[in-house]
């Protein structure tokens, strides 16, 4: 089996026409996918090949995890040490619904430090390479999923997505990866970032996997009340309705200053070939785009600060016994997280404090609101609204040491986070050897047609 | 606004998180960059807009009367089994109060 180009589909081709069977998949991933993560570090751990018999939809299909989604019995560990050794107690939701359908979890993989940043340099375990150039980072959070897809280590994965976490390491590694409209996955057993925002996706080698796995995923959960009672169509028969007659919205914005120009001229390309192939192209605007990343990093800290109070040295996780209970949670804590978590905690108490709350909280919640309402009036008229991924290829691992210009990466990924809206990354070309993203985003619960206009691409 | 080296000591406090005075350095400097930046938002105009607090509006969610506990896929006992600490079906801490 040829296993760089093996998808959901021919995986389920290969095992019904018996051309391999579950066993040997398993092993022969397994091996390659241990033998390249010595130079990669895709993965934090492996699973073990099952002789078990499955049945279901994706029966014996291997899906890699990213290691912030828990799996009942195995260590899930978000990167951080405070989790090092933490055992999984259930199964999320998302979890549960691909073992009904029979997937085998091959393995977890690497992330920033409880999904916080945007490179996978956060791991506590040390940085995913990019499959492309191994000096260059896969993009983050979700930076393992993505470089284990782009690799071949893994057929397809699960990232999450909070500011751009799946988008982002899917645009720099050369993968399609999908962040579902807010409330379409459910939460449950996803290990909480910053729970308005946070969402669970396929990172896949084609539009259809990440229709396939959606498909499954997704859909109302009693355990997440913001999981979402919409209707969830029948994606894989909408991919093909092809962009004809469908109005693309591109936003000036999205061009501005900051955008690296070749990383442009990819991407307005892959414009023009959706207009020959039927759709509408018209310009649009989306004033408050600048605003994006302020705002993300005034809710997302506070939101950060309050979840992760939780580990305290008490209840679970790394718990350093110290003289009294305060020390216990002052070692626990100053043993357990990195720089970027506390960073994190520092920036949400303090924007989260007495006298500078409604300055910087309440503020960026309004400025949310407009952020949204740039979308909503976008959508009136058009179908779908498409730009660039990342402002840049794949940059070198330790090129980016201050916090800001990190951030900065989610310039074009953090306003469909903001709004809530369902948005894609796929392939559209490539600058000196590097994969560039196109970035497509649809109107909330409208991932169909999200995917039909990044599958009509895909396939032209 | 200026962020200093008291407010990270108030701040790390009200966290708990234990700071070496390098750290506190680093991040006094680090935090002020990043409150320079959002600061920005001071900029739009957000009279007669309204906090965006949940992006779906979904409102109001509620479980039937009568099933306190609508799913048996997470079990107490085995959420308490994590703790490093615990008697039966507590988890045990240290005293805060002393005897004398």
């Amino acid at each position: 089996m040829e296993l760089a180009n093996l998808t959901i589909k021919r995986v389920q081709a290969g095992l019904s026409t018996g051309e391999f069977t579950a066993t040997e998949l398993q092993q022969e991933l397994g091996d390659f996918a241990r033998q390249k993560d010595k130079d990669l570090h895709a993965f934090l751990s492996f699973s073990d090949p099952e002789a078990q018999i499955r049945e279901g939809s994706l029966a014996n299909v291997p899906i890699a995890v990213k290691d912030n989604i828990l799996i009942a019995g195995g260590k899930t560990t978000a990167a951080s040490k405070i989790l090092e050794n933490y055992v999984a107690p259930y199964d999320a939701t998302a979890i549960s619904r691909l073992r009904v359908a029979g997937a085998w979890f091959q393995g977890k993989t690497n992330l920033d430090e409880f999904a916080m940043g945007a490179s996978t340099e956060n791991s506590a375990f040390g940085a995913t390479r990019n499959p492309h150039d191994p000096t260059r980072v896969a993009g983050g959070s979700s930076g393992g999923s993505a470089a284990a897809v782009a690799s071949g280590q893994a057929v397809a994965a699960l990232g999450s997505d909070t500011g751009g976490s799946i988008r982002l390491p899917a645009s720099f590694c050369g993968v399609v990866g999908l962040k579902p409209t807010y409330g379409r996955v459910s939460r449950h057993g996803l290990i909480a970032m910053a729970s308005s925002f946070d969402q669970i996706g396929p990172i896949t080698k084609t539009v259809e996997d990440a229709a396939i796995l959606l498909a499954i995923i997704a859909g109302q959960d009693e355990l997440d009340a913001t999981s979402a009672l919409q209707p969830i169509e029948d994606y894989e028969v909408r991919l093909r309705e092809g962009v004809v007659g469908k109005r693309i919205g591109v936003p000036t914005e999205f061009f501005a200053e900051g955008l690296d120009p070749a990383v442009a001229k990819v991407v307005k390309k892959a414009i023009t070939e959706l207009e020959a192939l039927g759709a509408r192209v018209g310009e649009i605007t989306l004033p408050h785009t600048k605003y994006a990343v302020p705002t993300y990093y005034i809710l997302v800290p506070s939101e950060v600060s309050a979840n992760v109070a939780r580990y305290d040295g008490i209840k679970y996780g790394l718990s350093v016994q110290s003289e009294n209970l305060l020390d216990t949670y002052l070692d626990s804590r100053a043993q357990g997280f990195g720089a970027e978590v506390r960073r994190r905690i520092i920036l949400g108490t303090y924007v989260l404090s007495s006298g500078y709350f409604e300055a910087y909280y309440a503020k960026a919640q309004k400025v949310r609101r407009l952020i949204k309402e740039d979308f909503d009036k976008a959508f009136e008229n058009f179908d779908v609204i498409v730009g660039p991924t990342a402002p840049t290829p794949a940059f070198k691992i330790g090129e980016k040491s201050d916090p800001v210009s990190m951030y900065l990466q989610d310039i074009y990924t953090a306003p469909a986070s903001l709004a809530g809206i369902p948005a894609i990354s796929i392939p559209c070309g490539q600058v000196e050897g590097l994969p560039v993203g196109l970035q497509i985003m649809g109107r909330q619960f409208d991932e169909a047609t999200v995917l039909a206009t990044a599958y009509a691409y895909e396939q032209r | 606004m200026a962020f200093s080296k008291e407010d990270i000591k108030h701040i790390a406090g009200l966290a708990r998180l234990r700071l070496t005075a390098q750290e506190e350095e680093d991040y006094t400097k680090e935090v002020a960059s990043i409150l320079n930046f959002v600061d920005q938002l001071q900029a739009v105009k957000t009279d007669n807009i309204s906090p965006l607090y949940q992006v779906t509006e979904i409102e109001n969610v509620l479980r039937p009367d009568g099933q306190p506990y609508p799913s048996d896929r997470v079990k107490t006992s085995a959420l308490v089994d994590l703790a490093p600490d615990k008697d039966k079906n507590y988890v045990r801490v240290k005293a805060i109060l002393s005897r004398k």
